[in-house]
């Protein structure tokens, strides 16, 4: 598995650092999520594990302790039988090694050979410490201690003692067990002769021997056997003072179990404390014909050491898969968090605005699937983003030129609005100003009329010299007065008659025409009324019309007024340097027609004075001039303004220097907008 | 057999349980002594060997967790007390005995005391309450050598059927020995035979006993053993093998050593037995608890190279019942 955080791993790296410094909240609650995620991950898998680890050690444990106490209890039952048939056999054995005492009849051989065998019986069994015989009346005929003298016919009458009498009657006979100075265990057994007068042998057998079987007894590691008679009696022991003591066994829960039910426990006794107090697992068997109880028993600690062992081992299995579960959790959990991390900070970055940011997992599962569609989504994102912006700058765009154009309109219609209210008063001040200036045109003319009939009326009267010639001074300077009143009034009538073309409606119609012709039309119109208003005026025209320069919608008439204009400033400023300069100097103007594509530019240069700045920023005011009084009327250029600017949409620019040329750049659209149309009111 | 050999089997087998080592605890060094009247019951005598061998059994073992003092008196019992003491210095965790004065100085000195063998009838001797319940800091192999001294009788009878006057040599000052040879005079007078009481003190009274003896010739001597008589056996066996006179003793070693036969209780038992309880108090039991063992096996011992010197033939019969004959 890889992970990376692409497109650049400096970028993963720096980003801890950056989340430290920008937000370690932000930091803390992340460090928070992923605890608690990768806790849960390792808690559960562990739980899993655990439980069905412990759920299986628990019914492997539950039956296993069934079974193995199944098979100790049986295993134990059978050694106290086995047990008991061993004890069994030893007195079987006595008893059998006594049946050849019994063969002989007491009429047959002496009483001499009959005390030689007891004697050697006495040798060969040891358990046997004395052994009597009595003839078949029940009288005793002989008896042979390994303590005492032998006795021979000693006369005694044993013919109602049920040594006698049991083993008549059953042939064979178990006494009671006695102890004797109260500590050895001794029984009598007295066996009957198979034939009638064959009388019975009586021995009395000491217990004590049986030791030597009963320790032989392995009842596990630490367990024994022991036996107990009718009365509850200890009569062996592998512990012999147990039983030279004369220990009483009837207290034991087991024993008395054991002899409820006629020596074999019936209920499963599980554990009770023995004669030391140790806590055992008991069986017993019944050891048949002296109705003694054979009992076996097995610490439980022995008993059960098995089981422990395996719960040991099932604790340590148990402890080695939850220490593996643990690993093999956090494991997991580290594949499983770590690129669900990877996917959290990389859509963090994405929700932060990196759109840039990819994830890299390499799990080839369902998160590999996950990252690919952050991945996805990331992408989509991003290109979403990309055409947002390139929209909004669109739009903005869009709506600067929108604002430009509101604006320009706006100004338009401010300009409009003040040159309308100008033209109005204009209008009227120029006509209330024309008739008084007619009446003093006409009344000018008239008298200067008046003077010459004055004259010839004075040229019939007589008149000494002296008076004629006063006569004739004071009517030529009447005249001449005249003729300046004349001169002035024509000027201002003409200044009038522009201020009324200022404020005329729309000259004509806007229609296609032809840019080129009107530029040259402009240009001869210019030159030939310079040239008549001066014949010494002379001046060299440039044309560099573009052929390419075609039709544009126009009002034909008010750009010949412009181009007019624009032409006889540039013959005025050339004319003007020249009277300044040397000889070589050659005035020129030149004009130029430029097709650019939606819209035409016209060039009107000339070499004249120039612009100086200050003038620059007022020339298109109106009535701004720098002509002398008379000269101008100083809305030549503020009138060209408002027909290329407002009424056709056009533009207006000019470059100049002062002392070498000065340039008006007009642009105009082909076409004029809508709102371009109404004109000037 | 040499005197000492003798003796120190018959005091290891009397005082068997007086040499245990160590064996439960870890670490820890059990501390075993044995005390006789006569030789001293060392580990290479046969009773020391028995001991040392059944206590390994239970896992003291003499040169590991066990040591092994022994003490003799050599027949002098009025140094029983001082050897006791001695023991009782060297902080031994219990003592095996012979003897019955030597248990009567180990009660005095509150020991733990093993009896092997030699004691009497510790009830009737009032050295122990009960044979079950022995009380106070002794257990052991009860004695029962008085009830057995009849049973010799008759089988010295039954070796000389014409027996009708018997000596009886014991030790007068022995407590013990006196009850033993007056249930052994019982016995006599029971059978019909004389007792030539010929009770003895000291080494110097057996010359005594011997010219009386001589002077009333019985058909047979019966010897109580005791540290005396013990101490002066040969003198006893060179008399009845120049006398002729068939003479039972009580243990083994004596028809072993040279006399005629033996009946009494296996010695060889009696230190098994011995050991087994010195493991018992070793592992913490206390000896007053531990119920006094009755021997099993009293082995009859015939001596037939001492029966052809003094010219006896022994009946058949009697050589037939015998456990042990010695060529």
């Amino acid at each position: 598995m890889s992970l990376s955080l692409n497109p650049d791993t400096q970028q993963a790296r720096n980003l801890p650092s950056a989340a430290r410094d920008g937000a370690s909240s932000g930091e803390a609650a992340g460090r928070g999520i992923r605890t608690r995620l990768f806790t849960k991950y390792v808690a559960l898998f562990v739980a899993v594990v655990a439980i069905a680890l412990l759920a299986n050690g628990l019914f492997e444990v539950f039956f296993y302790y069934r079974e193995h106490k199944a098979a100790l209890i049986r295993v134990q039952h059978e050694q106290a039988e086995a047990a008991a048939a061993k004890i069994g056999q030893f007195v079987k054995e006595i008893e059998s090694q006594l049946g050849w005492t019994t063969q002989l009849p007491w009429s047959a051989g002496s009483i001499e050979q009959r005390r030689f065998d007891a004697l050697r019986l006495l040798r060969q069994v040891p358990a046997i410490t004395e052994l009597a015989q009595v003839d078949s009346t029940g009288k005793e005929r002989l008896r042979v201690s390994r303590l005492a003298m032998d006795a021979i016919d000693s006369g005694i009458d044993l013919s109602g003692d049920p040594k006698f009498t049991e083993a008549v009657s059953h042939k064979v006979y178990y006494g009671p067990v006695y102890f004797r100075r109260e500590s050895e265990p001794y029984m009598t057994l007295a066996l009957a002769g198979a034939r009638k007068d064959a009388g019975v042998s009586i021995a009395e057998v000491n217990l004590k021997l049986i030791w030597d079987v009963v320790s032989q007894i392995k009842v596990g590691e630490h367990g024994h056997a022991y036996v107990v008679g009718p009365e509850g009696r200890l009569i062996a022991h592998p512990d012999i003072s147990l039983v030279l003591r004369n220990t009483d066994m009837s207290g034991l829960p087991q024993v008395r179990a054991a002899q409820a039910g006629g020596g074999t426990i019936s209920d499963v006794l599980p554990e009770a404390r023995n004669i030391q107090g140790q806590k055992v697992l008991t069986a017993s068997a019944p050891i048949a014909p002296m109705h003694w109880t054979m009992f076996v028993e097995l610490p439980v600690e022995e008993a059960y050491a098995a089981l422990y062992a395996s719960l040991q081992r099932l604790a340590i299995v148990l402890l080695a898969a939850s220490i593996f579960a643990v690993l093999a959790g956090i494991f997991l959990a580290r594949r499983m968090v770590g690129p669900i991390q990877a996917l959290r900070s990389g859509a963090e970055r994405i929700g932060s605005g990196d759109f840039a940011q990819r994830i890299s997992i390499k799990t080839g599962d369902e998160l590999e699937g996950l990252a690919d569609q952050f991945n996805d989504m990331g992408a989509r994102l991003q290109e979403s983003y990309a055409d947002l912006e390139n929209k909004v700058e669109q739009r903005t765009a869009e709506l600067r030129q929108s604002l430009n154009d509101l604006r320009a309109a706006q100004d338009r219609l401010v300009q409009t609005e003040k040159l309308a209210s100008l033209g109005q008063l204009t209008a009227g001040i120029a006509h209330e100003i024309k008739n008084p200036l007619n009446f003093v045109n006409n009344f000018s003319s008239v008298s200067t009329e008046l003077i010459d009939e004055l004259r010839e009326v004075l040229q019939t009267a007589s008149l000494d010299g002296k008076t004629k010639e006063e006569v004739d001074e004071l009517t030529g300077m009447l005249r001449g007065n005249l003729e300046k009143v004349v001169q002035h009034g024509k000027r201002a009538d003409s200044i009038v008659r522009n201020m009324l073309l200022h404020s005329r409606e729309g000259s004509g119609e806007h229609r296609a025409a032809d840019i080129n012709a009107i530029v040259e039309e402009s240009l001869n119109l210019a030159y030939h009324g310079a040239r008549a208003e001066r014949p010494a005026f002379n001046v060299m025209l440039e044309r560099d019309l573009d052929p390419a320069a075609g039709m544009a919608d126009v009002y034909p008439q008010e750009m010949t007024r412009v181009f007019l204009n624009l032409i006889s400033n540039g013959f005025y400023a050339a004319t003007k340097r020249k009277e300044g300069a040397a000889d070589g100097f050659e005035p020129t103007l030149s004009a130029a027609t430029k097709n650019l594509g939606g819209r035409v530019e016209i060039r009107i240069r000339d070499n004249g004075t120039g612009i100086p700045q200050e003038v620059k920023e007022k020339m298109f005011n109106p009535f701004f001039t720098t002509k002398p009084a008379g000269e101008g009327t100083g809305l030549g250029l503020s009138m060209s303004h408002d027909i290329v600017v407002k009424q056709h949409g056009g533009t207006i620019d000019v470059n100049t220097e002062p002392g070498v040329y000065t340039e008006f750049i007009i642009t105009l659209p082909r076409t004029m907008a809508a709102g371009n149309t109404g004109g000037r009111t | 057999m040499k005197r000492r050999e003798f003796l120190a089997v018959l005091g290891g087998a009397a005082l068997a349980g007086s040499n245990m080592a160590p064996a439960g605890a870890q670490g820890r060094i059990y501390r075993l002594g044995t005390v006789t009247p006569i030789a001293p019951v060392t580990v290479e005598s046969r009773g020391g060997k028995i001991l040392t061998k059944v206590l390994g059994e239970h896992g003291f073992k003499l040169g590991q967790n066990l040591t092994f003092e022994a003490r003799g008196a050599l027949g002098d019992v009025a140094m029983l007390p001082a050897l006791i003491a001695e023991l009782k210095a060297k902080n031994v965790d219990a003592i095996v005995i012979i003897g019955y004065p030597t248990a009567m100085a180990a009660r005095a000195a509150g020991i733990p005391t093993v009896a092997a063998s030699g004691i009497g009838d510790p009830v009737e001797t009032g050295l122990i309450e009960s044979l079950a319940h022995p009380g106070g800091k002794i257990t052991g192999i009860s004695d029962v050598a008085a009830t057995l001294s009849a049973k010799r009788l008759s089988l010295l009878k039954e070796m000389s059927p014409k027996l009708t006057k018997v000596a009886m040599l014991w030790n007068k000052d022995d407590l013990g020995m006196t009850t033993r040879y007056q249930a052994s005079a019982k016995a006599a007078q029971a059978l019909g035979l004389t007792v030539q009481a010929l009770g003895v003190r000291e080494p110097d009274d057996f010359n005594e006993a011997f010219s009386a003896m001589n002077d009333d010739l019985p058909h047979g001597i019966l010897m109580v053993a005791d540290a005396l008589t013990i101490l002066n056996r040969e003198r006893v066996f060179e008399f009845a093998a120049a006398r002729k006179l068939p003479a039972i003793y009580e243990f083994d070693e004596f028809a072993r050593d040279g006399g005629l036969m033996s009946y009494g209780a296996d010695s060889s038992e009696s230190f098994e037995r011995a050991a087994a309880l010195v493991a018992r108090i070793f592992n913490g039991a206390n000896p007053g608890d531990l119920p006094f063992e009755l021997p099993t096996r009293y082995p009859l011992v015939l001596n037939l190279k001492t029966a052809k010197a003094t010219g006896l033939e022994i009946p058949p019969t009697l050589l037939a019942l015998a456990d042990e004959v010695i060529e």
